[in-house]
């Protein structure tokens, strides 16, 4: 089984959030193609703050869910510097950096909301946008 | 651990399994997977994801065509240098 997919802050917000069904979609392709959808633990961090009761119950579930369709990729010493300096590229955003870092270490496609900044980190064929 | 399981199939998927090295591995994998993609949509439903935001098949192969799409142009680009060299 392989991370084929990575979500950033503004995916993750939006899945939470039931704004709109392509972040479910995706998760849904990656799960019955054999894959995991990554979920960076900076996008979570990132997320976390911006989220409702129920928001955050349903995160909760989501990473919790034993055998699911995503899972949630630590910040690995060796990345932490990584992780700071790319995020210095695109005005400190963690998630974001966190994501592409893992997106180039997986060799798998972002998906975002944030493409432009996003573009800023990754080649135009390696982001995917929502 | 392992079951010993006799089974019957239409001949339709029978002739799909003589073309199989290891059909016992094939149907497991189809198997596990089936009820992966079954917990899935369950946990979406759980989510909220009903109604007009219900993650149908034909969405899920829509957004299939699209990640599909994306990798495929990725693959070239990075096949590209290596196949000229």
């Amino acid at each position: 089984v392989s991370v084929r997919l990575i979500l950033d802050t503004t995916a993750v917000l939006a899945y939470l959030r039931l704004d709109g069904i392509d972040v479910g979609e995706l998760i849904g392709t990656v799960q019955e193609n054999g894959d995991m959808t990554g979920i960076p633990a900076l996008a979570i961090l990132s997320a976390y703050d911006q989220l409702e009761p129920d928001e955050r119950t349903r995160l909760a579930d989501l990473v919790a869910e034993a055998d699911g369709p995503t899972v949630v990729i630590p910040l690995l010493s060796d990345d932490v510097l990584v992780v700071a300096e790319v995020a210095g590229r695109v005005k400190g955003d963690h998630g974001l950096a966190h994501a592409a870092v893992e997106a180039r270490k997986h060799e798998a496609v972002l998906a975002t909301f944030a493409g432009a900044d996003a573009r800023v980190l990754l080649d135009d064929d390696d982001v995917l946008d929502l | 651990m392992t079951r010993k399981l006799s089974i019957s199939l239409p001949d339709e998927a029978a002739a799909v399994l003589d073309g199989k090295e290891n059909a016992s591995a094939y149907i497991a994998d189809l198997i596990v997977r089936d009820d992966r993609t079954r917990r899935t949509r369950e946990m979406f439903r759980r989510h909220g994801y009903v109604g007009d935001k219900e993650i149908t098949d034909a969405g899920i192969a829509r957004m299939r065509d699209r990640l599909g799409a994306l990798e495929e142009r990725r693959r070239a680009k990075r096949a590209g240098p290596a196949e000229t060299r």
